[in-house]
């Protein structure tokens, strides 16, 4: 069988799998509602992408066109930071190919082209072509037209090319994806505020409307190295490894199962066994007592742009949910067995964690906010809405970024004080409690220091909250790895004793 | 096919899985794997087979490595486990992409699943259901069904006879040895339960802690040997 044969037979499974993966047998009617559902988001795409136009009406035809294309780009950019979150990858399962007379070069280059058929990328395509369809074909020359086409292209196929690049990053060294994903968002958005991204613009989507030709050749080159390198990696990577990289064949984040149920049940546990246990009932009304001092020192520094008490307000507003994340692994002794004999997962672990530790936060928020009307209220000086806008940005910060990193570092704590209670001050237990403490007070640090900055502070705060907000997915991924990781170590401290 | 180990280590984090200085497994041989749970069996015939790396040495398939080429696969079946089945497909599409993948005609393919028939009924072969619905017995059935298809030179299974009900069993024993005596196929079988091997391989290999630790023809004597061991182990705890 030819190389060729077999690339078309890999083909006619992906298509097979893509049709049965909803249905439970062959004749299913699943696949008729997929199909319908699949149908109405492309052509929803296709018409958003015609009507594009109409939300620019009112700004003048050479503006709009420039805008509307600086958007374009923004949205191109973007794309891998977003694919490389939540698409799954071509669902295709390699694992038996690797068994069989297929060379891996094959499969890379099968991989690579499978992901540009996955249904988000179809629906940006559709969206482009909208656009063209709405915007540029019947006001341009033929060629001009087609040549803006070709550009879109490939910018789409360079977008996908990344995403993959980013997604293998995510696999293999998470804490890498996690710099590189950030460092693109704050790349695009310093592009922005700089003006750049309406030169890029002008310099390739809406170069071939001004008869410009040398935008395609770069994109190609472009195309080509991305292509290329994310060819080489996948193929580098194509291999069984069920004990450091479970999930590496399809280059897709494993499917776990999603189940409310467990996630309602797991909550409930850790709030009973709370409950249960004498000393940490305080836990429950920490926040409130952190939120009322708090709140009124966050107040006043707000109000007179005082480092110190705005440092001891953002402290006093982070301890609440801080404490409960640092403590609650070891609160939890049955935490420690229900990590081997619990049918949960690690992943299902940390986001009750976080889920828990976002609410009790948002508990201290609360309490602080109002906290603070009353006493502004009290004295006469209540003020205007817009302060809503700061507390707001260190919530987000707290919850999106905090909280995550925070958590990464709680396993191996709990770990630790489960093992060796007594050794807490020294060996390297300690040092890891003093790295907890040292990071807890680096946090609050930068909170108080951006909110003191003013009105870019707190913005820029909420911004990298929102992009922790954005990057959940793969803190729990960080934090499944080292709770395996942790795993072990109480697996071999058992063993022994 | 012949199959030679050089130098072959395998590590993860601080714990070698694989470590064997040297050994030769001649063409046409039929090879059992024995040892414990985690004595490295598994990552061994992964090894052999290319889809691990190994951190050290090599694994030489005719005198080729299995790194280099892909040429060894042609003539090469293997089942380690459900993971390697296509779970969306039903049994008779499975078996007929495997025939496709190995390039073998449609009366090649008929005649070998009537050569395959007291193993794999008919019954099984026009199931509608998909291979994720089937009973783990059925879907180990089917899988080492495939492997025996291609009429491999070389056959890897991992556990072979771990779903299987005692008539199958019997059923699969043949079914190698005709495989072996026909094609003069060599057979490398991993398993943990000794009963199953110890009336079809012709030498016995014994891992622990990744290291081969015995190596000798299928003679009671060797028997007796291994199952002191397996004693001693369990005595020890």
């Amino acid at each position: 069988m030819t190389a060729l044969r077999r690339l078309f037979l890999l083909i006619r499974l992906w298509y097979v799998e893509s049709l049965r993966h909803a249905s439970s047998a062959p004749d299913s009617p699943m696949r008729w509602i997929s199909f319908v559902g699949y149908g109405l988001i492309g052509l929803l795409a296709l018409g958003f992408g015609i009507v594009t136009e109409l939300a620019t009406r009112w700004l003048p035809p050479d503006e709009r066109s420039l805008l509307l294309h600086t958007l374009l780009l923004w949205m191109i950019l973007c794309w891998p930071l977003i694919l490389a979150l939540w698409q799954s990858g071509p669902r295709i399962r390699l694992r038996p190919w690797l068994l069989w007379p297929v060379s891996r070069s094959w499969l890379a280059h099968a991989l690579q082209l499978f992901s540009t058929c996955h249904m988000a990328q179809s629906v940006l395509g559709l969206f482009f072509l909208g656009f063209w369809w709405g915007h540029i074909a019947f006001r341009f020359e033929m060629l001009s037209a087609f040549g803006w086409l070709l550009v879109a292209s490939l910018l789409i196929t360079c977008a996908q090319w990344a995403a993959n690049l980013l997604r293998l990053l995510r696999t293999f060294y998470p804490g890498l994806f996690v710099v590189v994903w950030l460092g693109g968002l704050v790349g695009i958005g310093m592009l922005s505020a700089q003006g750049y991204l309406t030169a890029l613009a002008l310099h390739t989507l809406m170069a071939p409307l001004k008869g410009h030709v040398e935008g395609p050749g770069i994109l190609l080159l472009l195309n080509l190295m991305l292509y290329f390198v994310g060819f080489l990696l996948t193929r580098n990577v194509l291999y069984v490894d069920d004990v450091s990289q479970p999930s590496l064949l399809t280059i897709r984040r494993t499917e776990r199962p999603r189940k409310p149920s467990m996630f309602r049940r797991l909550v409930q546990l850790q709030v009973q066994l709370l409950w249960r246990h004498r000393i940490t009932r305080l836990v429950f009304f920490l926040p409130i007592i952190y939120g009322v001092i708090g709140g009124i020192h966050m107040g006043v520094g707000l109000k007179n742009n005082a480092l110190p008490q705005l440092l001891i307000g953002s402290g006093f507003l982070m301890l609440a949910s801080v404490q409960f994340l640092s403590h609650m692994w070891s609160y939890l002794s049955t935490f420690a067995d229900g990590l081997f004999t619990w049918p949960v997962s690690s992943r299902l672990l940390g986001s009750t964690a976080l889920s828990i530790a976002a609410t009790l936060s948002l508990l201290a928020f609360l309490t602080g906010f109002v906290s603070w009307m009353l006493l502004m209220h009290a004295f006469g000086t209540a003020s205007s809405g817009p302060v809503v806008l700061p507390w707001s940005a260190l919530y987000l910060y707290l919850v999106g970024l905090v909280h995550p990193i925070h958590l990464l570092q709680t396993p191996h704590y709990a770990v630790r004080l489960e093992l060796h209670p007594k050794a807490l001050s020294r060996g390297p237990a300690g040092r890891n409690s003093l790295r907890l403490i040292g990071s807890i007070l680096l946090m609050i640090g930068l909170g108080a220091l951006a909110l003191s900055v003013g009105t870019y502070g707190w913005l820029g705060l909420g911004l990298t909250g929102i992009a922790g907000l954005f990057l959940y997915p793969n803190w729990l991924e960080l934090l499944e790895l080292r709770l395996n990781r942790n795993k072990y170590d109480l697996l071999m401290h058992l063993r022994r004793h | 096919m012949e199959i030679q180990l050089i130098a072959l280590k395998k590590r993860y984090a601080a714990t070698l899985a694989v470590d064997i200085p040297t050994l030769t497994i001649r063409p046409g041989e039929l090879v059992g794997l024995v040892g414990h749970n985690g004595a490295g069996k598994t990552t061994l015939l992964r090894l052999v087979l290319d889809l691990i790396t190994p951190t050290e040495g090599q694994v030489l398939l005719n005198g080729k490595n299995v790194r280099h080429t892909n040429d060894w696969k042609r003539h090469t079946a293997a089942y380690l486990d459900e993971s390697f089945l296509i779970p969306f497909l039903t049994p008779g599409e499975y078996l007929e992409v495997v025939a496709q993948i190995y390039g073998l005609s449609a009366s090649t393919y008929r005649r070998r699943l009537a050569e395959l028939a007291p193993f794999l009924d008919q019954s099984l072969l026009k199931e509608r259901k998909y291979l994720r619905d089937l009973s783990a017995g059925n879907r180990q059935r089917v899988g080492l069904a495939a492997t025996l298809l291609v009429s491999p030179r070389l056959l890897i299974l991992d556990e072979p006879f771990e779903h299987l009900d005692p008539s199958a069993r019997k059923q699969f024993h043949e079914l190698i040895r005709t495989c072996n005596a026909t094609h003069a196929t060599t057979v490398l079988l991993a398993t943990h339960n000794l009963s199953e091997v110890k009336n079809l391989v012709q030498r016995v290999l014994l891992m622990e802690a990744g290291r081969l630790i015995y190596d000798q023809p299928n003679t009671p004597t060797t028997w007796k040997q291994v199952h002191n061991y397996f004693a001693r182990v369990a005595s020890h705890g």
